[in-house]
């Protein structure tokens, strides 16, 4: 939705490639190709899952006069693990919106190292968000917390997509700080 | 620390972030986080409590299928086949392709509700021809980034639907507040163009009226999808289905009628499913952060002292609302409607709440003074759209082009003020 500069995925690497940089060139292909498919495409899909869900709610209410009750409960949990779990993907595509008023009017070196204080605390508040997530879980665990539907849903699954996302989040923003380390160290640390 | 020199660095922090470039919802986040666990001392864990109560609800699963509805009829090319058939039944007025563009807005409104689907889908189809017929371009691109606005007021309002799943109103009393204020809105910007081009012809050349026959043909093209539309809004104002289920059904039969017209692929199923994540993951990202930052303010006691404070202003009910748009008109400069919506919204309601304002009336005129902003410079988020589909002309254009449409939107923002009964007479009748 954004004009965003190119420091994300697609910028090409310094040709200097020693071992280390192979094998973590491999745990980058490895993150973003679950930032794809498990965050984007498995999540998408998921969209289409609770389309079908509603219906079939729908059709159990007005035909055979017995609503399942299913849709109203996993139909948020579902919510829940497209907006979390979707966020890598989400953050790959650069769809997260953002103010680009003064970043734009700045120098490229400038901008380029104010994005790398930027992406080190969004990538705090996903590790935040990963310590906070798995707290909750234990805590569902521990007090046996259950919906309050005829299902009794033990809480404690559903909330694990929070983790998953944070985790698929955090994930992607250390490829997006290496690699923007990478082409500032190469820039030979801004002209 | 006293909480009113805590909120004042909160405020200074979060404007800091944002203006580095930080995502919004990241910006807002870190904030709420540093001020939770430092200021309140609460632990970590209420930060995934509040994202996770917050995004829990099955009334907010509307918006995700009813953007699916949109992203569908919009990548199957639903849209140049509306817009075709608008422009052979109305381009012989004055004013012609103009009049089309802000007559398909409103019926593509009905489909979709995002202002950025709109801008962008009439700046690629619309503007177009509009050029090769000479065509004032300020008129052209100021009535499709103005008429955009219809989007967010017609139902299904994705906006008014956000709005209400996250501060507990009536999702069907909003979408049928947004109808009567809509169809004023697409009048009055009619009666703009036509007094415009009246006074200067030159702005905007008459049509050649078309045959019947052609026009009939161009109807019975469009039929299909005019009654989807009123399948799915019928369903939701009739009580027969909730919003969500009715979203489902829309989206359900948006890609059954797509199959049907040969126009659906598995490429453009998953574009559309793939955006419609995109969108779905961004802003309730955003909404989830405003929540815990919401959850910090109110544990540090802030939002009862503001609220007290301009509750006690000597100004009324109505000074407060009219401080409320001055704040949207600076704030529209650099944010967006929805994310206005989530950092200001923790705040306002509960001072309108305690001045006895209606929420339902409330979130009809915020969609028009936050949307408004998506159209004044120099952030508008309907201009940048437009320049990056249009690129040769500039932002500036759009700007002088779109001026003269403010009037008939603060005029039917006054006219909601005066009669409010024009938001509260639908939804009072549904009941």
């Amino acid at each position: 939705m954004h004009l965003q500069f190119g420091v994300g995925s697609g910028q090409a690497l310094p040709t200097l490639s020693t071992g280390g940089q192979a094998q973590m060139d491999k745990l980058f292909r490895v993150v973003e190709w679950f930032s794809h498919y498990v965050s984007g495409v498995l999540m998408a899909g998921s969209i289409f899952i609770l389309m079908l869900m509603v219906l079939v709610e729908v059709v159990t209410r007005y035909i055979m006069n017995q609503p399942l009750s299913l849709a109203d409960e996993y139909g948020g949990y579902m919510l829940v693990a497209m907006t979390m779990v979707g966020l890598a993907y989400t953050w790959k595509e650069k769809g997260h919106i953002y103010v680009d008023l003064v970043v734009n009017r700045l120098p490229d070196s400038l901008r380029m190292k104010l994005r790398l204080v930027t992406l080190i605390l969004a990538m705090i508040l996903s590790v935040l968000l990963v310590v906070a997530s798995w707290e909750l879980v234990s805590q569902s665990f521990l007090f046996g917390a259950r919906s309050g539907s005829w299902l009794r849903t033990p809480l404690a699954w559903p909330q694990m997509t929070l983790i998953l996302g944070s985790v698929m989040l955090a994930a992607q923003l250390f490829v997006d700080i290496v690699r923007l380390v990478r082409s500032l160290t190469a820039a030979g640390g801004g002209r | 620390m006293d909480p009113i020199t805590f909120l004042i660095l909160m405020v200074a922090a979060l404007m800091l972030l944002m203006f580095c470039g930080l995502e919004i919802a990241w910006s807002v986040g870190v904030v709420a986080t540093a001020g939770l666990i430092w200021y309140t001392g609460q632990p970590i864990d209420q930060l995934a409590a509040a994202t996770w109560s917050s995004l829990n609800s099955f009334t907010l699963t509307a918006m995700p299928l009813f953007i699916l509805m949109g992203n569908i009829l919009g990548n199957s090319g639903v849209h140049e086949r509306l817009f075709n058939a608008i422009d052979k039944w109305i381009g012989h007025m004055p004013g012609g392709l103009v009049c089309s563009v802000i007559f398909g807005n409103a019926i593509f409104a009905a489909m979709s509700g995002s202002t950025i689907a709109a801008t962008a889908t009439f700046g690629k189809i619309a503007f177009p021809v509009m050029e090769k017929k000479k065509y004032d371009p300020a008129l052209s691109l100021g009535a499709i980034a103005s008429s955009s606005i219809l989007a967010p007021l017609i139902p299904p309002s994705i906006l008014l639907i956000i709005y209400g799943a996250w501060q507990g109103v009536s999702i069907v009393d909003l979408l049928a507040a947004g109808v009567i204020p809509g169809l004023t809105l697409t009048a009055l910007f009619i009666i703009t163009v036509v007094i415009r081009v009246m006074i200067n012809p030159s702005l905007a050349q008459r049509q050649e009226k078309v045959p019947l026959a052609e026009r009939v043909k161009a109807l019975t093209d469009i039929l299909p999808f005019a009654l989807l539309i009123f399948g799915v809004l019928g369903a939701i104002f009739g009580g027969l289905m909730t919003p969500t289920e009715a979203a489902a059904l829309g989206s359900f039969l948006a890609i059954v009628l797509a199959l049907l017209a040969g126009r659906l692929t598995l490429p453009i199923l998953k574009k559309s499913l793939l955006e419609t994540l995109s969108v779905t993951s961004f802003s309730l990202f955003i909404m989830a952060m405003a929540t815990v930052m919401s959850h910090t303010l109110n544990s540090a006691g802030i939002i009862p002292l503001v609220k007290d404070y301009v509750i006690s202003l000597p100004i009324g009910k109505y000074g407060v609302i009219i401080m409320f748009f001055m704040m949207y008109i600076v704030m529209g400069s650099f944010f967006d409607s929805w994310s206005m919506l989530f950092l200001t919204f923790p705040f306002v309601m509960p001072i309108l709440m305690n001045l006895g304002v209606n929420p339902i009336w409330w979130g009809v005129i915020y969609v028009m003074a936050g949307e408004q902003s998506t159209i004044t410079p120099p952030f508008g988020l309907s201009l940048f759209v437009l320049r990056s589909v249009v690129p040769q002309h500039t932002m500036g254009t759009t700007v002088r082009g779109a001026l003269p449409f403010m009037i008939p939107i603060y005029l039917n923002i006054i006219l909601c003020m005066v009669f409010p009964q024009m938001c509260l007479w639908l939804p009072s009748l549904i009941k």
